[in-house]
């Protein structure tokens, strides 16, 4: 038989099963068209998709690079480990503190913070560092419009509006530049109700999250970043943030960083997990009372165009509310 | 070369996109289909994807250097594609092994099961598969564009930046060898190839 005649079969008996695969168009013009935060590319496979932290990145240049500033505690790692157990059962403490608020689907979880992003131009592979203050208002059954408002956190800059369109009926509006599109879409509530409140069971939930999507990081590793998503930039009921924190306490390779300051200014002890991606990604709680104060994401090797130290995203919640309407 | 219609406007596009960067959408919108099957067939799922997102990100970095007199972007895009398909050589190679391994019987990822009925030479195919894999890497380029992307001997010779004698000369060296991987006499097809 001619191998070419052959070739053309073995071809043909490869071609993929299916269409393209849908993400890629996405991942294709978003990465070419907008700036994409580097800690987001780095830990691709985290949940993330609490859509764009900045919105227009280039907006707001600075030529500050940070470097995490960590005052180690004493102690090895055991030690290093109990103190985060410890830490953690603080916030826990504190979380339980909290008021627990009945939250209508038709209502919306404001979070104010603080953040700066480390964002890469994929188009000029230039990195560029962005502090900004951010309001959200997330829909909390998803079916409705929210926010997100930004601006530079100097310069005194306007605030850009970002608007979230709701899913509803399975379809999402979305305009731009004065177009109007449709996707369809599933709704990705805002405050999601009925999580475990016992650490255990919101531990089996985290692992079970992950095993439902696998991927390529270790389980503890995306455990972990699993737990850094529902608290951050959200509202959980108190007993549930309580089991999310006493759950963490559990993943193995979680310890106590150090004392650190937060992106607001607040003084804080850090508790980590360590990356694959040789990254870190800390949840940071007040020095004093171990309240939930924020989170940060740094690099621990130089490479990728990082040098070791360097803070790629770090963010610090200052208030965290139900109300009825977005702006408000 | 001349621009068939169904290629028409892609210098167009790119232009535009130097100053409206959605613009680009277009060339994804007609090219991806294509070079995703191109580099599924040399790669396989995971890492074909990779390749074709890797090569618009790249193509869009670079379009400002597309030689707007080319009316069919698809040899300077399949020439980027080649590149990404050779950083991922250890990908490609270990798939010419599991597809030499699969006509004994093994599952590879991304491999149709419907075929065995159209094929009488199941393991002619590993034969194939294994001869692909021992190809010179220039070689195996040309030939695969060839047999796998729908271009012509003068497209593949801008896709690769040679020149077409090259092509032609790469070509018939690749096609010798996979005989020769098949097992069959070599001299009994050689002039055929010359026509």
């Amino acid at each position: 038989m001619n191998e070419m005649k052959l070739l053309d079969e073995l071809g043909s008996a490869l071609d993929p099963a299916g269409p393209l695969p849908q993400d890629l168009r996405r991942r294709v013009l978003t990465g070419a068209v907008r700036p994409q935060p580097l800690w987001r590319r780095l830990l691709a496979g985290r949940a993330g998709t609490r859509v764009a932290v900045v919105g227009g990145l280039a907006a707001v240049l600075t030529a500050v690079v940070l470097a995490a500033q960590v005052i180690p505690i004493g102690g090895g790692e055991p030690a290093a480990q109990a103190q985060a157990a410890d830490i953690l059962a603080g916030a826990a403490a504190q979380a339980r503190l909290q008021p627990e608020v009945r939250v209508r689907g038709d209502q919306f979880v404001r979070v104010e913070s603080v953040a700066t992003v480390l964002g890469m131009n994929e188009a000029t592979r230039e990195s560029s560092t962005s502090t900004i203050a951010r309001q959200v208002w997330l829909s909390a059954d998803g079916t409705h419009d929210g926010l997100i408002r930004q601006r530079p956190r100097s310069g005194g800059g306007d605030w850009s509006e970002t608007p979230l369109p709701g899913c509803r009926d399975g379809v999402m509006t979305q305009s731009k530049g004065g177009v109007t599109g449709t996707q369809a879409c599933t709704p990705t509530p805002g405050y999601v109700g009925g999580l475990p409140s016992d650490p255990d069971a919101m531990l089996a939930h985290l692992y079970r999250g992950v095993d439902d999507h696998p991927n390529k990081n270790p389980r503890d590793q995306q455990a972990f970043s699993a737990a850094a998503d529902l608290v951050d930039e959200a509202y959980l009921a108190p007993a549930s943030l309580a089991a999310v924190f006493g759950a963490v306490a559990e993943i193995p390779g979680v310890s106590v960083i150090g004392e650190v300051t937060d992106e607001a200014g607040r003084a804080g002890v850090a508790v980590a997990l360590r990356e694959v991606q040789g990254t870190r990604t800390e949840l940071i709680f007040d020095r004093a009372s171990h309240a939930y104060l924020g989170t940060r994401t740094v690099a621990l090797q130089d490479g990728d165009g990082l040098t070791a130290g360097q803070v790629l995203f770090s963010s610090a919640v200052l208030t965290v509310g139900i109300v009825d309407r977005v702006g408000a | 070369m001349t621009a068939t219609a169904e290629h028409a406007g892609d210098a167009a596009a790119i232009a535009a996109s130097r100053h409206d960067a959605e613009a680009f959408g277009v060339i994804y919108d007609r090219y991806a289909t294509g070079l995703h099957r191109y580099a599924y067939r040399r790669l396989g799922p995971q890492s074909a994807e990779d390749a074709v997102a890797e090569t618009f990100l790249a193509a869009f970095r670079h379009r400002g250097r597309y030689d707007l007199a080319r009316e069919d972007a698809r040899p300077w895009l399949f020439g980027i594609l080649t590149k990404e398909i050779a950083r991922r050589w250890r990908t490609e190679q270990a798939r010419y092994r599991a597809l030499s391994r699969a006509a004994e019987g093994d599952v590879v990822e991304g491999f149709a099961d419907d075929v065995d009925a159209a094929v009488s030479a199941q393991s002619a195919r590993g034969a194939l598969a294994d001869g692909l894999g021992r190809l010179a890497a220039g070689d195996r380029d040309v030939l695969l564009l060839i047999a796998w992307s729908g271009l012509s001997y003068e497209e593949v010779a801008q896709t690769l930046r040679i020149k077409v004698g090259t092509v032609r000369s790469r070509l018939h060296r690749a096609r010798r060898k996979l005989r020769e991987a098949l097992g069959e006499d070599t001299m009994t097809d050689f002039f055929e190839v010359e026509r």
